[in-house]
């Protein structure tokens, strides 16, 4: 195996899809306007460094979130007896999501890459292309992990102070904390696919893994508000149960996984359980060894995964297509459909066309139920439900609910990037006879069908089990109806004006799109001109029901005005231009 | 070209037309005058990137023009779209399908946007799929087709709902030699019925065999058009191959030179 061959291939693939100038290359593309849009194109440039910004504080926020996370753990630990549990907190933490992560993206980064096809037949060795792949996984997996675990080591800095052990253990953590997630994400990844034979199962393990993962963070986030709304920081018992009851867990954890341990022991150059430079030496040697046999295992199956994956790929949607739809000769083959469900179902096709579309949508369908499992697992359904005796007597509380499912139901792309999904085929969308209004309403009914849909039934659970009273229900549901449509309708007017269309990875027109994130601000927008229209006739005398159907009535006229608008889009996208 | 506008008789009418892209300096297509008769095949010649799928898709009423007008069966191809392109069927030069769909429901989803009724669905797919020799895969998922395959997919998805008018750029590109053989055919046979026919294509042997009349462009502008006989008497080459009047009208005639580079480069 060539060093030399390896860093090629890796550097190629950086300079073949070069993954950081995706994010920016729309404003890149935009520069070459005209001379008059001159303005236009500062405003934008600055919209984009603006929107760089509050991603980047985004970014640090949730960094200090977890520090905090972090933080307390240790202090309780230290009392407790455990002392270096927050970070070891910090690495499992890490080590997890960063396996869940691998298990999803290691069979397409190391089987089904699209320059695989290229690479296969030019002279290279096996073991030379795998390790490329699995650099590139590591890269990809390696900022995750520093995202998640980098604030666990500032911790340790707050407690010990600077130190070499601490210096080089941080690097150590930083450098080899990845790895073995990495390499046991990618074996799964290597077993799921001889198992199920490139089967399109793929989906389903990205949506299991996203659930897990979501569940794991709002926990370990519940957990820490639960102590933390107490009469003081960190103390009473709440705290020392939960400190426990972690203690035993991560207790359990060192004696099974003494990686861990070691990995958390050598930050600390006094107060932990082994000597630092001890942890490191057999922290270094735990993961050469893991890594020589993942890598075997990894080497001696992968010609064959990647034919499985080449291969199976045809035949296993060809089976599936055929179940689900029509046979050639088959009678029913022919009935006609109406040209709206026929443009509905055009929706539906494209986002199950691509599985990182369909996981997005069912996610963002999902939210509420994800939470509702979170805070019931975490125990905090439980003690917030005794305290909602008070609350629900409230004449708002309805109203809170009511606002706290439409907050959910209002991060979502499902619009905002409907136009740019569909890529190079918008200009087959444009070749059809059909008026731009009928496609727009498509897309509108197909965004109503999923958000509005599942937020009545979670309105009607809601409902039920808190007690609320039926005569709410008119203006809950017609509230919802009215928001969720103008949201949705100004999200699509958003793509409609400015789609991304020119992707290579589907991820850039769902998750890098910025046209999701204007229509997220979008949503929390319009519902805050609702709440104040709200507030507004409250002010004026009305009574909170009645001010609720002022708000009602004033959702209704943005949402005429935003469909407005979207067809206003919309047509001038689907003429000629 | 003045008295096929007169007469009233054409299928397609470009006036004045000129496409400039955003940023460029030269235009893709300029004043490109242009009038097809109903019941005629016509085709379009001209080297890469001379403007051809340009002027296309402005016809089909996806690329708007910056000046002149574009009409198709009496449609105006900004003004009246959705009317124009309900009486065109369209072949892109690179069809894009919902790659997940097989062949089958595409056609249909296509038959259901064009309003095409159920009785006529079933035969009119039976008879063009076992025309094209794609009866067997009709059930097989797009993604599975090979180039040629969809390009015979999206030939039958444009015929499908009966067009007026057949526009096709590049029909030929990746077909073998019998499924070209068969397009073609098709082409002959669509007219026959006093439909038309508006194809691009480099290929000059194609153009020869079966164009009533063809129209040559390089660099936006168009540089004739008429049959090829009054090409022939034009260029006064009464034997001279289709393929050599071409290079000679697009400016690249030095044949033996070019040959002599060719020699250079590859030894
Ligand atoms: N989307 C586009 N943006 C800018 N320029 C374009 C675009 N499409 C085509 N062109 C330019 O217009 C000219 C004509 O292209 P085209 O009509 O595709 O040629 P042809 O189909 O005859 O090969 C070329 O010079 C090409 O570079
Ligand atoms: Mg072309």
């Amino acid at each position: 195996m060539s060093l030399r061959v390896v860093l090629l291939l890796v550097r190629t693939y950086y300079l073949g899809t070069r993954p950081w100038e995706q994010l920016f290359s729309r404003s890149a593309s935009r520069g070459r306007g005209v001379e008059t849009k001159h303005t236009a194109t500062t405003v934008r440039r600055i919209g984009y460094v603006l929107l760089s910004i509050l991603l980047f504080f985004s970014f640090v926020m949730v960094m200090v979130m977890f520090g905090f996370n972090y933080y307390s753990f240790q202090s309780i630990g230290r009392t407790l007896g455990y002392p270096d549990i927050g970070a070891m907190m910090a690495q499992f933490i890490g080590a997890v999501i960063v396996f869940l992560f691998s298990c999803m993206s290691a069979p397409s980064v190391l089987y089904r890459g699209k320059d695989l096809s290229l690479l296969m037949s030019v002279p290279i060795r096996r073991s030379e292309l795998l390790a490329s792949r699995m650099v590139l996984l590591y890269l990809s997996m390696a900022s995750l992990y520093f995202f998640i675990v980098f604030p666990g080591i500032v911790i340790v800095y707050f407690v010990t102070g600077i130190s070499v052990p601490l210096f080089l253990g941080a690097v150590l953590t930083l450098l080899l904390g990845p790895l073995v997630p990495v390499l046991l994400g990618s074996l799964f990844g290597m077993l799921i696919t001889r198992l199920m034979k490139g089967r399109k199962h793929k989906s389903l393990i990205e949506v299991f893994s996203i659930i897990v993962m979501m569940a794991l963070i709002i926990y370990s986030q519940s957990s820490i508000m639960r102590f933390t709304d107490g009469s003081g920081l960190f103390e009473g018992s709440a705290a020392d149960d939960l400190g426990r009851t972690y203690g035993a867990l991560f207790e359990r954890l060192h004696h099974a996984l003494p990686l861990f341990a070691c990995q958390a022991s050598m930050l600390f150059s006094v107060g932990g359980r082994l000597n630092p430079y001890l942890a490191a030496a057999a922290c270094i040697v735990m993961n050469a060894v893991l890594a020589l046999v993942a890598m075997f295992l990894l080497e001696a199956s992968y010609g064959r995964c990647v034919s499985i994956a080449l291969s199976g790929e045809g035949r296993s949607r060809r089976r599936e297509t055929a179940g689900a739809t029509e046979r050639f000769g088959d009678r029913s083959a022919y009935r006609p459909a109406s040209l709206r469900s026929t443009l509905i179902r055009k929706e539906w096709d494209v986002v199950r066309g691509t599985s990182s579309f369909f996981v997005e949508i069912i996610g963002e369908v999902c939210v509420p139920i994800i939470l509702v499992v979170v805070y019931a697992l975490s125990g905090l359904l439980g003690e917030l439900s005794e305290g909602l005796g008070a609350l629900t007597v409230s004449p708002w509380f309805p109203a809170a609910v009511s606002g706290i499912l439409l907050l959910m139901s209002s991060f979502t792309m499902i619009s905002s990037t409907s136009v740019s999904r569909e890529g190079p085929l918008f200009d087959l969308c444009r070749s059809w006879p059909i008026p731009a209004s009928v496609q727009v309403d498509a897309k509108l009914v197909f965004h109503m069908l999923l958000m509005y849909l599942s937020h009545a039934v979670y309105l009607l659970v809601a409902v039920f089990l808190l007690g609320i009273g039926f005569e709410n229900l008119p203006w809950m549901l017609a509230l919802g109806f009215f928001t969720i449509l103008g949201t949705g309708a100004l999200s699509l007017a958003v793509d409609y004006r400015r789609p991304l269309l020119d992707w290579k990875i589907p991820q850039q027109a769902m998750k890098r799109n910025f046209n999701g994130l204007i229509g997220m601000g979008i949503g929390l927008l319009y519902l805050a001109v609702v709440a104040s229209a709200v507030l507004l006739a409250y002010l004026a005398g009305l009574t909170p029901v009645a001010s609720m159907y002022v708000g009602c009535a004033a959702s209704a006229v943005g949402a005429f005005a935003s469909r407005k608008i979207a067809l206003r889009q919309g047509r001038s996208a689907y003429l000629p231009r | 070209m003045e008295q096929v506008r007169e007469s009233g008789d054409f299928a397609i009418a470009f006036d004045h037309v000129t496409k400039r892209y955003d940023g460029k300096e030269t235009p893709a297509v300029e004043d490109l005058n242009l009038a097809i008769r109903k019941g005629e095949i016509f085709g379009f010649l001209g080297p890469n990137g001379a403007g051809k799928s340009t002027t296309i898709r402005m016809l089909v009423g996806m690329l708007r023009q910056n000046s002149g007008t574009i009409t198709a069966d009496g449609f105006d191809n900004i003004v009246s779209s959705v009317g124009l392109k309900r009486c065109l069927g369209y072949v892109p030069d690179e069809p894009v399908f919902y790659e997940r769909m097989s062949g089958l429901r595409h056609i249909n989803f296509i038959c259901d946007l064009y309003g095409v009724p159920q009785r006529l669905r079933k035969e009119r797919i039976g008879k063009l799929a076992s025309l094209f020799e794609m009866t067997e895969v009709l059930d097989d998922p797009i993604s599975s087709y090979s180039h040629g395959m969809k390009q015979k997919l999206g030939v039958i998805a444009a015929l499908v709902h009966d067009p007026m008018i057949l526009v096709l750029d590049e029909p030929m590109v990746g077909l073998d030699p019998r499924s070209s053989f068969i397009l073609k055919d098709v082409m002959r046979e669509f007219c026959r019925k006093g439909r038309t026919v508006f194809f691009s294509t480099h290929v000059m042997e194609v153009a020869e065999r079966l164009c009533d009349r063809v129209g040559i462009i390089s660099k936006g502008r168009l540089l004739f058009e008429g049959t090829l006989e009054e090409l022939k008497l034009r260029k006064g080459g009464e034997d001279a191959t289709l393929e050599e009047l071409f290079l000679q009208m697009t400016g690249q005639a030095d044949v033996a030179g070019l040959a002599k580079r060719t020699e250079e480069v590859l030894e």
